[in-house]
């Protein structure tokens, strides 16, 4: 009989492997098994490897970066609102790092370690609720070694409830653009018959719903904490700056309600058709979906910086005598701008990857 | 017909072991002719896996999960299969790998390089 590892140790060694490839690598393991103590080796140093790899394959680098300038703004930004002595020099900017690079490391892990079996639309809330996790994790264990980077509570807990908004609004917008388009390589329009462009018509159409769904959703949520915020704020609440920010806010939003469920409104392809028809019909529907790409900023990205904007701005103009609270709303400004850049970058990336679908299926 | 990816030394030992080892190509059975290969060099299973994983996404392999088995804990086997990308990298490797051997052997003399032969394959027990 073939000796095999302890079930316990198997166990272990199955909760440390990401899911994606746990089947595969405890089986590989197990085939492999000889004593208990070549058995933990052997797993210690291909658990490692399939990590990294994994690591590799689902944290693109150009999102990672704009969720490390997310989460470190966030943390700046509570830094600045907390006081006018926070952050003054170098230190505190280095120490604003730290809870950072420990939340980009918690995503990444997140990534790795992500089911792609099981989808979830509260994913990037819990991606990003991780992220937040990780920060505060490295400020428990540095409270042990070295108090003087810890940062004060109040900056962790509202740089970390920001950074969360910001993460999983990131996150769910480029899992929006990633479900918006077909998947080439897997025969994405190699489909001929009208029965397989119908099912290929149905699983794109549903991915864009599924899309828009998410953009809704985000801009649902930033509406309601930026109201939240303002109307937890009641000195500032009956000023003008506000009284407009407000309206802004909300005239915005329905904008981008309305905007999102019109993109959505897509032909379905009847189900008696022809190929030439069947055809016709859904290269319309990609051409539709690269078009509201390509006028993106029109009707999401655009509002959603003015709405944030508005927010920002409120603080200002309703205190013209105070100078200061402009340098204060400099982080938010700057976040905003450079998450508007961001997201339009994904989209166009999304749209060349759309456009290049349409041109194969013309060639077909 | 699109151009291969450079591959490297590593690259180069588990495509030659996936092509090899046809219709059983999975973790460990690769990982044991990749050591093959790889003599007198050690190496470790988590190195292939992100081997693989790197030409998985770079089209020159593809994987799919079999059945499971009992000597495995019930569990299914990911295996391997070349694909045309691959084969052709792989070519490439040949070609160019035969090239700097010959290039070697003219400079330095065909009975250096029998002799040399001859050393290297009993040391790497061929």
């Amino acid at each position: 009989m073939r000796p095999s590892p302890p079930r316990v140790l198997e166990a272990m060694v199955g909760l440390l492997i990401p899911p994606a490839c746990r089947e595969h690598v405890l089986g590989d393991l197990h085939e492999r098994y000889q004593s208990p103590r070549r058995y933990v080796a052997d797993a210690m140093f291909t658990v490692l490897s399939v990590v990294l790899s994994r690591i590799r394959r689902t944290t693109d680098p150009q999102v990672l970066a704009m969720e490390a300038f997310a989460v470190y703004v966030s943390f700046l930004c509570a830094g600045w609102w907390a006081g006018a002595s926070f952050p003054s020099g170098q230190r505190e900017l280095f120490r604003l790092a730290i809870p950072t690079l420990a939340a980009l490391v918690a995503l990444m892990l997140r990534n790795a370690y992500a089911d792609p079996g099981k989808r979830s639309r509260w994913r990037p809330f819990l991606d990003a609720a991780a992220g937040a996790g990780g920060a505060m994790f490295s400020q428990a264990a540095l409270w042990n070694v070295a108090r003087e980077l810890v940062l004060p509570r109040q900056i962790l807990i509202f740089g970390g409830g920001v950074s969360v908004l910001l993460v999983a609004t990131l996150r769910a917008m480029v899992a929006a653009q990633g479900s918006g388009a077909p998947v080439s390589g897997q025969g994405g329009h190699a489909a001929t018959s009208p029965k397989d462009l119908q099912q290929k018509s149905e699983v794109f159409l549903r991915s864009v719903r599924r899309g828009n769904m998410r953009l809704l959703l985000a801009a649902l949520l930033v509406a309601v904490v930026l109201l939240g915020m303002m109307g937890k704020d009641t000195a500032n609440l009956h000023s003008s700056g506000a009284r407009i920010a407000g309206t802004v806010i909300i005239v915005l939003t329905l904008y981008v309600i309305f905007q999102v469920y019109r993109k959505g409104a897509v032909r379905a392809m009847p189900s008696e058709t022809g190929t030439p028809a069947a055809r016709d019909v859904y290269r319309a529907q990609l051409q539709r979906r690269r078009e509201a790409l390509h006028s993106v900023w029109w009707w999401y990205i655009g509002p959603m910086l003015a709405i944030l904007m508005a927010f920002a701005l409120q603080f200002p103009l309703a205190h013209p005598d105070e100078p200061g609270l402009w340098l204060n709303i400099t982080p938010f400004t700057l976040l905003a701008v450079i998450w508007s850049v961001g997201a339009i970058w994904q989209f166009r990336r999304e749209e060349q990857k759309l456009q290049k679908e349409i041109d194969t299926f013309d060639k077909r | 017909m699109a151009k291969p990816d450079s591959i490297g030394q590593f690259e180069q030992l588990v495509l030659t072991a996936v092509l090899a080892l046809r219709d059983d190509a999975y973790g460990v059975t690769i990982h044991d002719k990749v050591g093959q290969l790889a003599r007198p060099k050690a190496v470790s299973l988590g190195a292939v896996y992100v081997t693989l994983d790197r030409l998985e996404d770079k089209g020159m392999v593809s994987s799919r999960l079999s059945d499971p088995t009992p000597e495995r804990g019930g569990r299914a086997k990911r295996c391997y299969r070349l694909e045309a990308l691959g084969e052709r990298a792989l070519e490439e490797s040949a070609v160019t790998a035969k090239r700097i051997w010959e290039t070697i052997a003219e400079v330095w003399g065909k009975e250096w390089a029998r002799q040399w032969g001859k050393r290297w394959g009993k040391e790497a027990g061929l």
